[in-house]
């Protein structure tokens, strides 16, 4: 959170939780946007609130909103996702006294009856109380040249993402260095990093699948037992570049599309593409030879999705491997002895 | 160990043995004779459902709480967890989602549904659950979306949400008409509307009667009465149920009789049952001869009457209303029942598997010792899964509170403060 601190000073921030709150609107009202991701060290004051079956990345982002490590924030906006992000921001509501504390709540059936024109809506409603904060107008022209912006910043991810398979310790830095570093800064420090070259054919082609890539060098740790990381579906991962915003029709539209389009994730459901199809799709085109899902302790939309995952996922035979995961510092011991054990099955057929 | 006192028992509810029988066996016989089977969450729109002489609607929540009330909680909790789920998901799912796997069930299992429904007015999980169904036995599966906006948070109802889950609404009609192929009678869902809500009228009456001294029903005697009001509401049977309950429960308060014999202490509960171990609950608190006689779950149910006269807009304002507590406004509604209630404590059940009412609770139980004097116990435990549950622990812990409400006696008024649900009906009115 340093980095954010530093870049803070002298500009209005504001926070964002994980995953998919339109970064663009609170760009385009002259705000920096910095993403809450959570910590990996000891659990903090987010105690007090949250009992210990609570996710870590809820329980330790109320730790950094709490204890006044991200002090030099004036308000933080909440994805309602599931059941704790929803609690989080009844929390913050309570704690954050005379901040500007926001919910954004998604589209749960992306292609339900009246599902477009709500989410339009609520795009809009969440526009017009950022404008009200600011006190000011988001102009459709700042709007589309924060568009434009995030737009080319999700263009670099996609152009490092082959160091997925190279180095997937320091690509999954640089999807968190894109939700904590302003953008304009982002982009001139990705432009300066050579497109990455495809990797050769070495290590196990694996697909991640889950939430977050947790503990911090679960990533590393991965590449140094063996797998190369081909594909995932994490929302610190594709979810953030996959899908630009369509510059082209009115830029609420454009948000609120892009809301729908996207990468399946398990918190919403009945999209264009079902997760576990995705999942699938995403090991055949990479010609993976398994599937590791890294399912937060505590976090109950995956704890869920992740069973039947799995059978669609054997039915089409595709080895596939379960981690619990959680924010810590490190992979244990054991941990990477059962994916060491995993990788060593797909190995020898 | 001191003698523990027997309840006394409302004779009206000796009637359920047979009315859930029948009405068990209704569900099945409805199946083979080739109504679509249609899963529905507890606080979902069942009026509509019953409208549809195609559709048999039934609750796998209630299913599962009758695996957990007849012990078979565990083994089917175990199955679903070797099948992959988690001992953290909530164990209404794992219940329910493990008898389909061993097949032990107190109704001799559930059938394979045909058709889903779910309004997300309750957790995120059971969209879930049902999606995990929906995959496995390729369901068609319709959600009702509510969005979460906070009850009586003092703003005003969003209208985008609104009509939101209004549209949903008149879609789930279609959606039935299509699985059916029956065109909806909008006479028999007036007709269902009213019965339900004379039938939610009753419900409510039944419950309010707890701020009687002594308190003539517990919060045991309404879960044991709860499953009519949940999964036949609308029907004349469960109508002619409470009608009969409700005689009962006011003769009970005319002849001062409480459901707990020499009715001491009066607490209130917050959250899910304990369908696991409620007779050695009961026993706990019969021995300190407390009476929970004030609780959060089981009015959910009574506010889901509709207004006969515009019931799916009053219905989508319910949903996105009357469900969606937050710290504040839910520790403003537990120091009204303090008072209303005459009440001496509070227990505050800490569910494990269940996110949805207990993220939060640690700031709303702050906020009941400002204002009321009296701290709430925060009791960890979980709503269906036995293995959370130690009886010496829970003992200690409840009785250890017991005695500080005894050594600083500190009872709610007596009087009615003003309650939300007045400013939401104005609100409601005016919203048409």
């Amino acid at each position: 959170m340093d980095a954010a601190r530093k870049r803070a000073s002298g500009r209005r921030a504001i926070g964002m939780l994980i995953p998919d709150v339109p970064a663009e609107l609170i760009h385009a009202a002259g705000f920096y946007p910095v993403g809450v991701l959570g910590h990996r060290g000891s659990p903090g004051s987010g105690r007090e609130h949250f009992q210990s079956f609570t996710c870590s990345y809820s329980r330790s982002s109320l730790d950094l909103l709490l204890d006044g490590s991200m002090s030099f924030l004036e308000g933080v906006i909440t994805p309602f996702v599931c059941d704790t992000t929803r609690a989080v921001d009844v929390v913050l509501r309570h704690q954050m006294k005379g901040a500007f504390v926001e919910c954004y709540r998604p589209l749960k059936s992306l292609n339900g009856r009246g599902a477009k024109k709500y989410i339009l809506g609520e795009i809009k409603r969440l526009k017009e109380n950022i404008e009200k904060h600011a006190g000011a107008e988001i102009k459709p022209g700042s709007l589309k040249k924060s568009i434009a912006l995030y737009n080319r910043a999700r263009g670099e991810l996609r152009r490092l993402s082959p160091m997925r398979e190279t180095d997937p310790g320091s690509f999954y830095n640089v999807c968190r260095a894109f939700l904590v570093l302003p953008v304009e800064e982002f982009i001139a420090l990705a432009e300066k990093v050579k497109t990455p070259i495809k990797a050769k054919e070495n290590g196990i082609p694996i697909v991640i699948g889950g939430k977050t890539l947790e503990p911090g060098n679960l990533a590393k740790s991965l590449a140094d037992m063996g797998a190369r990381i081909v594909a995932d579906d994490l929302i610190t991962g594709a979810r953030l570049f996959e899908v630009d915003l369509d510059e082209d029709i009115d830029p609420i539209e454009a948000m609120s599309d892009r809301q729908i389009r996207n990468i399946p994730y398990a918190g919403f459901c009945q999209g264009s593409e079902d997760r576990p199809d995705y999942l699938v799709r995403l090991a055949r085109e990479n010609k993976a030879a398994g599937v590791i899902l890294a399912v937060q302790k505590f976090c109950e939309t995956f704890e869920i999705d992740t069973p039947e995952v799995r059978e669609r996922l054997k039915k089409e035979g595709i080895p596939t491997f379960m981690i619990e995961t959680d924010f810590e510092p490190e992979v244990s011991g054991a941990m990477k002895t059962r994916i060491e054990a995993f990788l060593e099955m797909i190995k020898n057929g | 160990m001191a003698e523990i006192p027997q309840p006394n028992v409302i004779k009206t509810l000796r009637e359920l043995k047979e009315l859930m029988f029948l009405y068990y066996v209704g569900i099945m016989k409805d199946r083979e004779k080739g109504k679509k089977l249609t899963f529905i969450n507890a606080l979902g729109p069942l009026e509509i459902l019953l409208s549809f002489d195609g559709i048999v609607p039934a609750y796998p929540e209630n299913h599962a709480a009758a695996i957990q009330a007849r012990r078979q909680a565990v083994e089917n909790a175990e199955a679903a967890e070797g099948f992959g789920y988690t001992p953290d998901i909530c164990s209404y799912a794992r219940c329910d989602i493990g008898s389909y796997i061993t097949g032990k069930s107190p109704v001799g299992g559930m059938p394979k549904p045909d058709l889903l429904v779910f309004a997300s007015n309750q957790c995120w999980t059971i969209m879930k659950w049902w999606e995990s169904m929906a995959r496995k036995w390729n369901v068609p599966y319709y959600i009702i979306d509510v969005p979460s906006m906070g009850r009586g948070s003092k703003i005003l109802t969003d209208i985008n949400s609104l009509k939101y889950v209004e549209e949903q609404l008149w879609g789930l009609i279609e959606f039935l008409e299509k699985h059916t192929g029956e065109k909806f009678n909008q006479d028999k869902f007036n007709h269902l509307v009213k019965v339900s809500y004379d039938t939610c009228e009753l419900w409510r009456k039944i419950i309010l009667s707890g701020k009687n001294l002594p308190s003539p029903v517990s919060m045991f005697d309404q879960y044991v009465a709860m499953a009519p009001i949940v999964g036949q509401r609308g029907l004349e049977v469960a109508k002619g149920f409470y009608e009969r309950l409700w005689d009962e429960v006011q003769d009970r308060v005319k002849r001062g009789i409480g459901s707990m014999p020499d009715e001491k202490y009066r607490l209130y509960w917050d959250g899910l049952p304990l369908w696991h171990n409620m007779k050695d609950f009961y026993n706990i608190l019969a021995e300190k001869h407390a009476v929970l006689n004030a609780n959060n779950y089981t009015i959910a149910w009574a506010d889901l009457e509709m207004d006969p006269k515009n019931p799916i807009r009053n219905a989508a304002h319910k949903y996105l209303r009357y469900y969606d507590t937050q710290i504040k406004d839910r520790a403003d509604d537990i120091i009204r029942y303090y008072h209303s209630y005459s009440l001496d404590g509070f227990i505050l059940h800490s569910d494990h598997s269940c996110r949805f009412l207990s993220l939060g609770l640690m700031d709303t139980a702050k906020n009941v010792l400002d204002e009321t004097g009296t701290a709430p116990l925060l009791l960890d435990t979980d709503h269906g899964d036995p293995r959370l549950y130690q009886t010496e622990t829970i003992k200690t812990r409840v009785h250890a509170y017991i005695e500080t409400l005894e050594a600083s006696p500190n009872r709610g008024s007596g009087k009615e403060l003003p309650d939300m649900r007045e400013m939401l009906k104005e609100e409601a009115k005016f919203l048409g």
